[in-house]
């Protein structure tokens, strides 16, 4: 057993009542001689303990008392919030403000045989990618999730606009499917000038198109917003976004 | 076991044998808490001090053999193999219910709702008692109540922070699995998804956990204090 696999079991390993016996005791012969699957181990033991005993609820709003955060300060002074919040959503954020005449319809998610922008989605390479469109010229978008998680697409421009493109509907399923590639192609629309997209590949489900009102501006608005303040408490690995820059002129 | 930590093992047992106390604690400080951790988890006791008896036998018999015998590289897991067989024949002659492969299951957190006897100890309260005794009584001089309650604030004031960092479906999920004691089949009803998925949620939630300790520079229970 390598230390990939006893973390993924630990959870089994303490909890399970139909853990297989050989796994568990590949587990016991990997923690006798890894200190790191070991401690890690014993946090998780002491994390539940603490979880059990207190609640989630009440664990959000710990504060510990005074006395308690002046210790603690002075032993966590150097370690606070290390968690860097992306500068581009807090702008984003700061932006945020509906589109009003994208002149786009829900037919416009068509699928796209673009292998050139299909090799650069979600890769090693994190580029931003600049083209110029014409005014109701097609633009492919093919993204290839690195493993299964959820997608949403957003749209901004230099006027401050920002459109939410996937999902569009209630019904749509925002799922993907890792290493399997998802195409979209949008129509290139006013305002003319530069445009950004940015297609949000997440772990969790963080935009749920069921619960939103696609009718309700507003309603959009607080989506996005919600969900740009989700991503950026996600953990690095929870989370990726594919940027095309592109400029929209006239024919 | 690499090379490595092999090597330093072995120079630990001959110091040892040439009577070095720092070797013989460095060792104990070693192996100790995981032979804790081994008998919480596969033998049935009614309190801690019973666990602590049985982890002191079962040192002995390792430090004795420790007397005689290095950690070959061609012997894996031998200390691991050593430690549950002197378990298994120590739990026997003390007439202690053990569990090797019939797998008598032992609830986590309370007897309630399950069908086991309820004057037995759920895991997890032997668990964090035994991890608590041993960070925070270990030093006679120290003010051990003071020291307590700095564990337990750090600990609650870090975890909530990296909980924060959660979404709100995995906070759910361990909130309902670790204190409202929900099992994974009824929490996949609630949420509406695979009880496979529930599961994995709450495991990776944990993990995650785990990581976020990281990043406060915690990775051993002992880094809270």
């Amino acid at each position: 057993m390598n230390c990939d696999e006893f973390e993924k079991y630990v959870l089994n390993y303490l909890t399970d009542r139909d853990f297989d016996p050989e796994l568990k005791h590949k587990m016991e012969e990997h923690y006798f001689e890894c200190d790191n699957c070991f401690n890690s181990l014993e946090l998780a033991t002491a994390t539940i303990g603490v979880i059990h005993s207190e609640g989630v609820d009440n664990l959000l709003q710990y504060s510990g008392g005074k006395e308690i955060q002046e210790k603690l300060s002075e032993l966590l002074d150097e370690q606070e919030d290390t968690y860097p919040i992306p500068n581009d959503l807090e702008l984003l954020v700061k932006k945020l403000s509906m589109v009003k005449s994208m002149n786009r319809s829900p037919g416009d998610l068509t699928l796209s045989q673009d292998p050139l922008l299909g090799a650069r989605m979600f890769g090693a390479e994190r580029g931003v990618e600049e083209s110029i469109y014409m005014l109701g010229e097609g633009i492919s978008i093919d993204l290839e999730p690195p493993k299964d998680g959820y997608l949403t697409i957003l749209l901004y421009d230099d006027a401050n606009n920002l459109k939410l493109l996937f999902p569009e509907n209630a019904t749509d399923d925002t799922f993907v499917k890792g290493g399997e590639k998802k195409q979209f192609e949008i129509v290139a629309a006013e305002p003319l000038g530069k445009q950004y997209l940015k297609a949000f590949w997440t772990t969790d489900q963080l935009m749920v198109p069921d619960k939103i009102d696609f009718g309700d501006e507003s309603a959009i608005c607080s989506a996005i917003k919600t969900f740009l303040n989700s991503i950026s408490a996600l953990d690095d690995d929870e989370w990726m976004v594919f940027e095309k820059e592109f400029e929209v002129v006239k024919e | 076991m690499d090379e490595e930590l092999r090597d330093q093992i072995n120079s630990l047992i001959i110091r040892l044998r040439q009577g070095d106390s720092d070797a013989e604690k460095a060792l104990y400080d070693r192996y100790v808490p995981r032979i804790q951790f081994y008998v919480c988890r596969n033998v049935w006791s009614s309190d801690v001090k019973d666990i602590e008896d049985l982890v002191w036998d079962i040192w002995l018999k390792l430090r004795t053999w420790f007397m005689r015998n290095s950690i070959e590289a061609s012997e894996k897991s031998v200390v691991s193999n050593l430690v549950r067989s002197a378990c298994r024949g120590q739990a026997r002659k003390d007439k202690r219910e053990i569990a090797y492969g019939e797998e008598p299951y032992r609830a986590i957190f309370t007897a309630q709702g399950n069908d086991q006897d309820e004057n037995k100890e759920p895991l997890l309260p032997v668990l964090t008692e035994l991890i608590r005794k041993r960070f925070l009584c270990d030093n006679g001089n120290v003010n051990v109540y003071e020291k307590e309650k700095i564990f337990e604030a750090r600990f609650k004031n870090i975890l909530s922070k990296c909980l924060r960092r959660r979404s709100e479906t995995q906070k759910k999920v361990i909130h309902l699995r670790f204190y409202e004691e929900y099992t994974f089949n009824e929490i996949a009803i609630m949420l509406g998804v695979a009880t496979e998925r529930a599961w994995q949620i709450c495991n990776e939630a944990l993990m995650r956990l785990n990581q976020c300790f990281g990043r406060y520079n915690i990775r051993s229970v002992g880094d809270l204090l």
